[in-house]
């Protein structure tokens, strides 16, 4: 079937029947969230145990079983390989491996794939993994792929049934209360692991630092967690933070930067109030960092800023031009600083954040988002998840998340990368639907969504606009779009739109 | 063995080495391997082209695009053959005598990666450059990408130049005209016979081409120079505009780069230029970190009567352009000159006035030169 996207996905995929993506808000859901089952835990007793084994005895791990993970330590993180090390030597088998997102660190999870320990993922793979599953024939079923509001959806819904969480913690009481912020491996804010724990049967929290009770704030409850494990690190501090935050130095990157202000003055945004989605890679926070500059000079307070938590954005909020900071993710030591002092440093989990089926999420009350991606076609379809020789390397963030929320929402990208041109005919992969996303900016031209009349209507004589296809053509006349990827039929990875419903499809890339 | 290596490992270039062979064998080591088809093509392509057999070309890429790949191959190949071949000519339309040229961008000629971005920025004019920025041994190679970037890129709406050697003016001319650059910068001008010089190879490529209206743009940087601009500005009907260039200048004096010292030279660049009725640019503004000092220069040279300055750093150009925008003010103000001359010519009167001050050509000229910097005419 073809969904509205216009991408053809099959009916029905390893049991599951797939709902095609119909619009943003087309698929209302039914039924009711999950319950996992009720708890007891005598007053007496422990939580702490000696060893990972021990706790994963307890719970009662076995084969076919689902694990989750956050990703807080991003590459830093040494959890999931010692977990699944673990698992792999008690010889469970076959095991459905969720973690939120998987980094290069994570490499030798391959092992665990070809000897049958792992062979389901749902979850985000950056870098090696998914350049291994793309191949195809690795996992006994497709990959599910989801956003980070989808993800809490999932979680909600029972579509992703965790068996056991796996909390890594920085630090952590002997009841199970713990947070992100303190501790040689603190990443700042824990909202990937707070849903988890909800919705899981058994948590497990392992960490590298037990503080007498109570650890506050509680950011996972001693009311969700069974057992504690205390090991000597839980990751690299390095690789906590990751590499992408430097802003960009590139002329071409920062013009971008500055149109995306300008873009934000002529839709008559940028006034008191304003809300924005703040983006971690290059382009986007030169971005934000001009518009705090904007702010700054023209004397304009913001109702918060959200978003992976760097520097530039606790600028905002130190400098005056944002109210508050609304945190799901830390990325450098500055934010972490912010989030243990200034209470209007407020941590959220991402079912506030972006969870669809919700009473309302965050994501909703954004004036204006910055966003970024591989490649973007006529209709302005976006892909976040494979590069343009079908390789699955990235996950999908909260893009979809944030393009389906934000009043504005404005993909950055340049026009080439390498030999390879950015905008498409048709995309590679469809992670976010084109009615969603309102301006692209290029180094050569702003383009805006013509179903974006009003827009249209509101930067006319104030910015130049182009159509989309004109920038195609004339990057066309320097960089050719490649031939498409050579494709099998086995489909490695299902992308979920952030309801449920399936977006699009990604098949085996042939060797 | 013989063997030729062109291009770099840095990011966007690419390295090719051609040697002898049996047959013709392409090795391409690609980024992205998608892409790797697609580059032996133009490898081949480029074979065709030289006509060559026996030989192996190896290739190592880097996020190259396709004229990158092809400058480097083709160079690679007339250093290994020896031989030139008949191209064909980029056909660009000719440049206005009169258009602005507000800002000009240096681009280095060897550097991909700086230059496809070079259009992206809004200045006037963009610089390739095969002089200073290239060292001896890249000059071929930059000879080579210079002109596949003339034949490929986009340079959007800017006047497309190129500053060659003195050192080998004919080898850069026969090169880049097949890119049918707007004009061609000649540094260490110093006389007309310099100017003489450079326009007998222009026209006698020109005519190979068959092409015409290639533009000239002395750049005077020496003390000798600022002596003769008399005749250097006479020599050409081709020179649309006079370049200085401060920092061989002062070298050249035994100078700083002061206000004070450069005054006499700028002075005298702007008075000649005006009498010829071409353009004053002035010298580029080195500290790429200091925008407050590079505004406070060029509203200096503006009010002097200079009609650009030079930039090497795409940053530079809308702090150089800001400068050149006129204030509403002058632009209410050029707005009414414009309607009294209308009124005036509509009433058939011979002379016209404006608040009680009399309306000459002059002013008329500076009123449309304000609306157009200020984008309404």
């Amino acid at each position: 079937m073809i969904n509205a996207a216009g991408r053809e996905i099959p009916s029905e995929l390893a049991g599951r029947k797939l709902k095609p993506y119909r619009g943003p808000f087309s698929t209302p859901p039914s039924g009711r969230r999950k319950a996992p089952r009720l708890k007891f835990h005598h007053p007496r007793k422990g939580k702490v145990l000696k060893s990972i084994r021990e706790a994963i005895k307890k719970v009662g791990l076995k084969d076919g079983d689902t694990i989750s993970f956050h990703h807080h330590l991003r590459n830093g993180d040494a959890v999931v390989n010692m977990v699944i090390d673990v698992i792999a030597k008690m010889g469970i088998k076959n095991i459905k491996l969720a973690p939120t997102a998987l980094f290069p660190v994570h490499e030798e999870i391959i092992q665990h794939i070809k000897n049958g320990v792992v062979t389901r993922i749902e979850g985000s793979m950056n870098g090696p993994v998914g350049e291994f599953v793309s191949y195809g024939g690795k996992l006994s079923e497709p990959a599910v792929l989801r956003s980070h509001g989808g993800r809490a959806r999932a979680a909600a819904s029972g579509e992703l049934d965790l068996d056991v969480a796996f909390i890594a913690a920085p630090v952590c009481d002997d009841y199970g209360n713990c947070n992100g912020r303190y501790g040689k491996s603190a990443f700042g804010a824990m909202g990937y692991a707070y849903t988890d724990t909800v919705y899981a049967e058994n948590t497990i929290v392992i960490t590298d630092n037990v503080q007498p009770y109570p650890v506050t704030p509680a950011i996972v409850q001693q009311t969700f967690v069974d057992y504690i494990v205390k090991v000597n690190s839980i990751g690299d501090p390095f690789g906590i933070q990751t590499g992408t935050l430097r802003i960009t130095r590139s002329p071409a990157r920062l013009k971008m930067a500055r149109d995306a202000v300008r873009v934000l003055e002529a839709a008559g945004v940028l006034k008191n109030g304003i809300s924005i989605q703040a983006g971690a890679g290059g382009i986007s926070l030169a971005a934000t960092k001009f518009v705090h500059e904007y702010m700054k000079k023209h004397g304009i307070v913001g109702s918060f800023v959200m978003g992976g938590t760097t520097k530039y954005v606790v600028d905002m909020l130190e400098e005056g031009t944002m109210k508050k900071v609304l945190d799901g993710q830390t990325f450098d030591l500055a934010a972490i600083d912010s989030l243990r002092r200034n209470p209007m440093h407020v941590e959220i989990n991402n079912t506030f954040y972006a969870d669809i089926h919700s009473g309302g999420c965050a994501v909703d009350k954004l004036d204006a988002a910055f966003l970024g991606g591989t490649e973007i076609d006529f209709d302005f379809n976006v892909n976040v998840n494979t590069h343009s020789d079908g390789f699955l390397l990235h996950g999908i963030g909260g893009h979809q998340d944030v393009a389906a929320g934000a009043g504005i929402t404005i993909v950055l990208m340049p026009t080439t990368r390498g030999r390879i041109p950015a905008i498409r005919k048709e995309v590679t992969t469809v992670t976010t639907p084109g009615e969603t996303v309102d301006v692209l900016i290029t180094e050569r031209g702003i383009a805006v969504n013509p179903r974006r009349e009003d827009l249209i209507e509101d930067l006319k004589g104030k910015v130049h606009i182009v159509e989309i296809e004109d920038i195609y053509r004339r990057v066309k006349g320097f960089c050719k779009e490649p031939k498409p990827p050579k494709l099998g039929d086995e489909i490695v990875a299902i992308i979920e739109y952030r309801d449920g419903t399936v977006i699009d499809v990604v098949r085996n890339v042939k060797n | 063995m013989k063997e030729i290596k062109v291009g770099t490992e840095n990011e966007r270039d690419c390295l090719v080495t051609v040697g002898e062979g049996k047959g013709v064998d392409i090795n391409v080591e690609a980024k992205v391997e998608l892409t790797r088809d697609d580059v032996v093509d133009i490898v081949g392509e480029c074979i065709d082209l030289y006509d060559v057999d026996n030989i192996t070309v190896t290739v190592r890429e880097f996020g190259s695009l396709d004229y990158v790949i092809r400058a480097r191959t083709c160079c690679a190949l007339y250093k290994f053959i020896g031989k030139k071949i008949k191209e064909k000519v980029f056909i660009r339309e000719e440049t206005q005598r009169d258009r602005f040229r507000r800002s000009r961008l240096y681009v280095p000629g060897n550097n991909p990666r700086l230059q496809i971005n070079a259009g992206v920025f809004g200045s006037d004019c963009i610089i390739l450059d095969l002089e200073d920025s290239v060292s001896p041994e890249q000059k071929e190679a930059a000879r080579f990408l210079v002109k596949e970037a003339l034949k490929t890129l986009d340079f959007e709406e800017a006047e497309v130049w190129v500053r060659v050697n003195r050192e080998f003016l004919e080898e850069d001319i026969e090169q880049v005209l097949v890119g049918n650059p707007h004009g061609i910068c000649l540094p260490k001008s110093e006389c007309a016979d310099d100017i003489k010089e450079v326009e007998i190879i222009i026209e006698k490529y020109e005519k190979m081409y068959s092409m015409k209206g290639t533009k000239l743009m002395p750049i005077i940087e020496s003390a000798r120079g600022i002596l003769n601009l008399e005749e250097i500005a006479g020599a050409s009907d081709r020179i649309v505009a006079l370049a200085f260039g401060a920092e061989d200048f002062t070298r050249d004096i035994g100078g700083d780069k002061s206000w004070d010292t450069l005054l006499y030279a700028r002075s005298k660049l702007v008075t000649v230029a005006k009498s010829f009725d071409i353009q004053a640019l002035d010298t580029v503004y080195s500290r790429i970190d200091d925008m407050d000092g590079l505004m406070d220069e060029t509203k200096r040279i503006i009010k002097m009567g200079f009609d650009g300055k030079g930039a090497i750093h795409p940053e530079q150009i809308r702090y150089i352009h800001e400068c050149f925008t006129p204030t509403k003010g002058e632009i209410e103000y050029a707005k009414r000159v414009m309607k009294a001359i209308e009124e005036a010519k509509r009433k058939d009167l011979g002379v016209i006035s404006l608040d009680g001050r009399m309306i000459d050509k002059p002013v008329v000229k500076r009123a449309e030169r304000i609306l157009k910097l200020g984008g309404v005419l």
